[in-house]
């Protein structure tokens, strides 16, 4: 997690660097791909009124960035403010699903400045507000287990039952719809961060294997989720670098910049691979 | 020309003038707007958009035999061929939950109308977790302050009321004795529950909801799984038993789950020789099946079906005799659940078939007692609206009690000389119910409940109606508050010192608080509860009217990453009545703690240390005897000061050690557990010398040790 913050962070300001190292080695964020999004916007000619969730991954992220440069978290919270006044009026689940995906940032914006308590105070209330979600699709499920797994370094001592919840979310996210990457990919996360002690990394190459065959979105949308995919490219290396397995890093790593040429991630890891 | 440009100009214009823009909005089934739902064609995918906030969407068409398509996830994609659509009318789309979503909604829908009112909820965590259970479902639940178990058995007694007043129901069938080495008086060490097979244990410690009958207590519900995550087989082996356990998927989300015990006693007895003196013998074998079938997308089956063949041999005194205690028990059950899920409601009907053959002799007394019992029930469970939702239901339930028995002609006679006759006993009862039960979550913060049942009189029986309310207030995500009260019925369960079905009744009021915020949790609770009807303890003590208020409370609080304590006390303030009589009640306590510690490290080991403190038992004493030179046993005299006289406090010390050990796709689990470690001496009854002029008193568990392995194959 660190050095994908520190990516994150040199991405908009090579500066302010070092105060990322509270954040736990588990978690992979990515800006959504904006090629996709543009490719979306493009091809929805008639956007309406709802001009605040248009492209709001992009600017849960952006916030989020602008916050970190900040020090602050005034950008998050304004957003905040903003989709929570619009749920009071169009009492809708994608805007609950986008207030959680925005505490999830938001906790790890306080994580990076070393507070603990409302970092696990942001991302128990993303939870909650997941889980308020009466009749949850893929994408909620897939949503309540990335949260989960981050709030499982706030609760040491009730780790096993965050743990079964957290195969209970996924199971459901893939059961679901077993085409959606997000729930592979948060699968295979939650795989690929467990001991092997535990059974952990067994099975996180073949679940980041189906994550980066399948489509960021079906038909795309810009009022869904879209991250996933980067994340996948991301950990799949690292795996196979983890593993040595060099031939196959080497092949996802082409792979992985073909498809997100601009990822800081991905070519990050490239200093990994010279020489093998 | 000018006509020619004329003409041209026209076909030309005609592509122009058949571009239309198609106007409409996309709902779910629940008339609800769907928001970004994608809206394209299916030649023309490039021309898609999304619906706004309030589902509406406009679409520009410029070809009618194209299809308009709508999806979204989570529904069915729904697809009109444009031709059917009149372009100047607006569109109304419904979409309907795909089969996958629906699946999930169903088994939302499993879930208890009355589940907001129960206390606690464990799952199969929970259990094992549990710093007292030792792996047992029932067990788990006297950690709980609610449990007034003071006899060291499974068999749950919630709230200062006896057993037989609590029910245990397993998939919507009461499961009447749930233990296994019952002894004659119904106290079990164990349930007949298998984790395992378990989804979901709710505990209703007050106030049992009116969607079940025939209890006047508490009400402990039990749901089994009805998804399998993973392939497993365990294999146990322990100092008293050796047991398998299969867990194996089929088609279409079915499952089975096959399980077998064998209990011996020569190890365990070897090893606690000191502290077993007067077990001899035990043994259990049983073989349990759990089979769950997904027939169709609405409907699924279960059957749950249990066998098991049990005794001991153990040396028992009892008034003044001494001799062995022999017990031998064949138990075949089976509880089947049909559910069919309708478009807003769940119907189910349940059915369970409950035989035991129970022999058993001490002294002179030789009792065969053959039980049946057959239960059906059928409920429906509706959805009237997002908020409201109503239950309503029938119930037969059939018992049957067969006693063939030698009974002492005098009670304190016991030896085998003593004279004794024999009767023959038949006796059954039907129990007719019907009930209604709803459930209005009035807003985010309040919810009520509220239910009545009352029984179809049949044979001579008493028309009674119970009835009870039930109001949630949530505060705020961390705290609840639960107000509920109502008056039960239900009958007593025939043993052989009372071979009769006796309608009992009480009336309930209970508070629950409940508050949680992060490592903390704290309940507390008040209640008052008044209970009627004959209550037959044994051949010289029955209670017709008792009273009790109780306050309990609970603190959890988890630190230092891996360390857990729990504290709980409880005030009971029980007095019985017999005829005008007033006494102290057999689980009138001043102070009832249960406090544990437990270590969880998963990389490491898992370390529980449990603690319970109580006063004594009151019982009533002998207060003389005089000489029955009929029989040459000395008739005892018990004193008119019913419960004067109160065991020594109780104190018992239990830790117990795991480790969990993770290799691939197998675990190996060790366990070890030492009871009652500072081998107290608590006392559960006096017992009295030939004439009644000495007493020494019998001890309940004395220092024990007990450890085993598990091995797992995940697969």
């Amino acid at each position: 997690m660190t050095h994908l913050l520190i990516i994150l962070l040199f991405s908009v300001n090579g500066e302010a660097l070092d105060e990322v190292n509270n954040i736990p080695d588990n978690f992979n964020i990515s800006p959504i791909n904006k090629t996709e999004i543009s490719n979306c916007l493009a091809q929805s000619d008639n956007f309406q009124s709802d001009s605040l969730l248009v492209d709001i991954q992009s600017k849960i992220y952006n916030a989020f960035v602008k916050d970190r440069i900040s020090q602050k978290n005034n950008a998050l919270n304004e957003l905040s403010i903003q989709l929570e006044t619009l749920y009071k009026t169009k009492n809708q689940n994608l805007i609950l699903y986008w207030r959680s995906y925005l505490q999830f940032y938001s906790s790890i914006n306080y994580l990076s400045k070393g507070d603990t308590r409302s970092a696990e105070n942001e991302i128990n209330k993303g939870i909650e507000l997941m889980k308020s979600i009466e009749k949850k699709n893929s994408e909620d499920y897939a949503l309540l287990a990335m949260l989960q797994s981050f709030s499982i370094q706030f609760d040491n001592s009730n780790a096993m039952y965050i743990s079964e919840d957290i195969n209970k979310s996924v199971n459901s996210a893939i059961s679901l719809d077993s085409s959606n990457l997000r729930a592979w990919y948060v699968s295979a996360s939650s795989d690929f961060y467990t001991p092997e002690q535990y059974g952990g990394g067994k099975k996180a190459e073949k679940y980041l294997l189906k994550a980066i065959s399948l489509p960021a979105q079906r038909i795309q949308n810009g009022y869904l989720p879209s991250w996933g995919k980067e994340e996948s490219y991301v950990l799949l290396i690292s795996l196979y670098i983890q593993n040595e397995k060099w031939d196959l890093a080497k092949k996802y790593f082409q792979e992985g910049i073909a498809a997100f040429p601009t990822s800081y991630q991905i070519n990050q890891l490239s200093s990994r691979l010279a020489g093998k | 020309m000018k006509y020619c440009i004329l003409i041209l100009s026209f076909f030309i214009s005609v592509p122009v003038f058949s571009q239309s823009l198609l106007k409409g909005v996309v709902k779910d089934s629940n008339d609800n707007a769907v928001f970004a739902a994608n809206v394209y064609l299916k030649n023309n995918p490039q021309k898609g958009i999304v619906t706004d906030l309030d589902g509406n969407f406009s679409l520009s068409i410029n070809n009618r035999t194209d299809t308009l398509i709508v999806s979204f996830i989570g529904y069915n994609t729904t697809k009109i061929p444009l031709y059917s659509v009149s372009i100047n009318e607006f569109l109304n789309v419904v979409l309907k939950e795909d089969s996958h979503t629906l699946a999930e909604v169903f088994i939302t829908a499993r879930d208890p109308i009355s589940e907001k009112f129960s206390v606690v909820k464990l799952g199969k965590l929970n259990i094992y977790l549990n710093p007292v259970s030792q792996g047992d479902p029932l067990k788990a639940i006297t950690s709980l302050p609610a449990s007034t178990t003071t006899d060291e058995s499974a068999n749950p007694s919630l709230r200062g009321s006896s057993a037989d007043r609590t029910r245990v129901i397993l998939n919507n069938v009461p499961v009447y004795n749930p233990v296994r080495n019952s002894q004659i008086n119904g106290i079990g060490n164990f349930s007949i529950l298998n984790p395992e097979i378990i989804n979901k244990q709710y505990v209703y410690a007050s106030n049992p909801p009116l969607i079940y009958g025939n209890t006047s207590a508490g009400l402990i519900e039990i749901e089994t799984i009805n998804d399998l995550p993973v392939n497993q087989l365990q294999l146990s082996l322990s100092l008293a038993s050796v047991g398998a356990f299969l867990s194996q998927k089929i088609k279409n989300k079915s499952f089975i789950q096959v399980f077998g015990n064998s209990q011996f006693s020569d190890v365990f007895i070897g090893f606690n020789k000191a502290s077993m003196k007067i077990l001899n013998s035990f043994f259990t074998k049983d073989l349990g099946v759990n089979f769950h079938s997904n027939i169709r997308k609405r409907l699924s089956f279960n059957s749950f079906n249990y066998f098991i063949h049990e005794g001991y041999d153990v040396n028992v005194e009892e008034f003044t005799y001494s001799g062995k205690s022999l017990s031998e028990k064949t138990r075949i059950f089976t509880v089947n659940n049909l559910k069919y899920n309708t478009e807003n409601g769940v119907l189910s009907f349940n059915s369970g078939i409950d035989n035991s053959l129970k022999k058993f002799s001490f002294g002179d007394i030789v009792s065969d007692n053959r039980t049946n019992q057959i239960f059906t029930s059928a409920d429906y469970k509706w959805f009237l609206s997002k908020n409201i939702t109503l239950q309503s239901g029938v119930s037969h339930d059939y018992q049957r009690s067969e006693f063939s028995d030698s009974i002492p002609v005098y009670y304190y006679a016991l030896s085998p000389e003593s004279p004794n006759y024999h009767a023959d006993t038949t006796i059954f009862n039907n129990i007719l119910e019907a009930y209604l039960y709803f459930n209005w979550n009035i807003n985010d913060k309040w919810t009520l409940s509220s239910g009545m049942r009352s029984n179809i009189p049949l044979n001579s029986q008493s028309f009674y109606l119970s009835s009870q309310m039930g109001l949630k207030y949530r505060i705020n995500k961390n705290q609840s508050f639960l107000l509920s009260g109502g008056k039960y019925h239900n009958y007593s369960t025939p043993n052989y010192y009372s071979k009769k079905f006796i309608l009992l009744s009480s009336c309930q009021f209970a508070l629950d608080y409940s508050f949680q915020y992060k490592n903390t949790s704290l309940t507390a609770a008040t209640y008052y509860k008044n209970e009627k009807g004959e209550q037959i303890i044994n051949f010289f003590y029955s209670v017709d009217n008792q009273s009790t208020f109780g306050i309990e409370l609970f603190y959890e609080q988890s630190f230092r990453k891996y360390f857990k304590l729990t504290f709980s006390n409880t005030f009971i303030n029980q007095t019985g009545k017999i005829n005008n009589t007033s006494f102290k009640g057999e689980k009138d306590y001043n102070y009832f703690i249960k406090t544990s510690l437990n270590y969880i490290n998963p990389k490491l080991f898992s370390l529980t240390l449990a603690y319970l403190g109580r006063p004594g038992d009151y019982y009533t004493p002998v207060a003389f005897s005089f000489f029955n030179n009929q029989i040459n046993f000395y008739q005892p005299i018990f004193s008119n000061d019913i419960n004067s006289s109160r065991y020594r406090a109780y104190n018992r010390i239990d830790v117990s050690i795991s480790r969990y050990f993770k290799f691939n796709k197998t675990a190996l689990i060790t366990f070890a557990s030492l009871n009652n470690i500072l081998n107290t001496k608590n006392e559960s009854r006096v017992l009295y010398n030939s004439d009644y002029t000495e007493t020494h008193l019998d001890n309940f568990e004395l220092r024990t040790i007990y450890f085993g392995i598990a091995w797992q194959l995940n697969y």
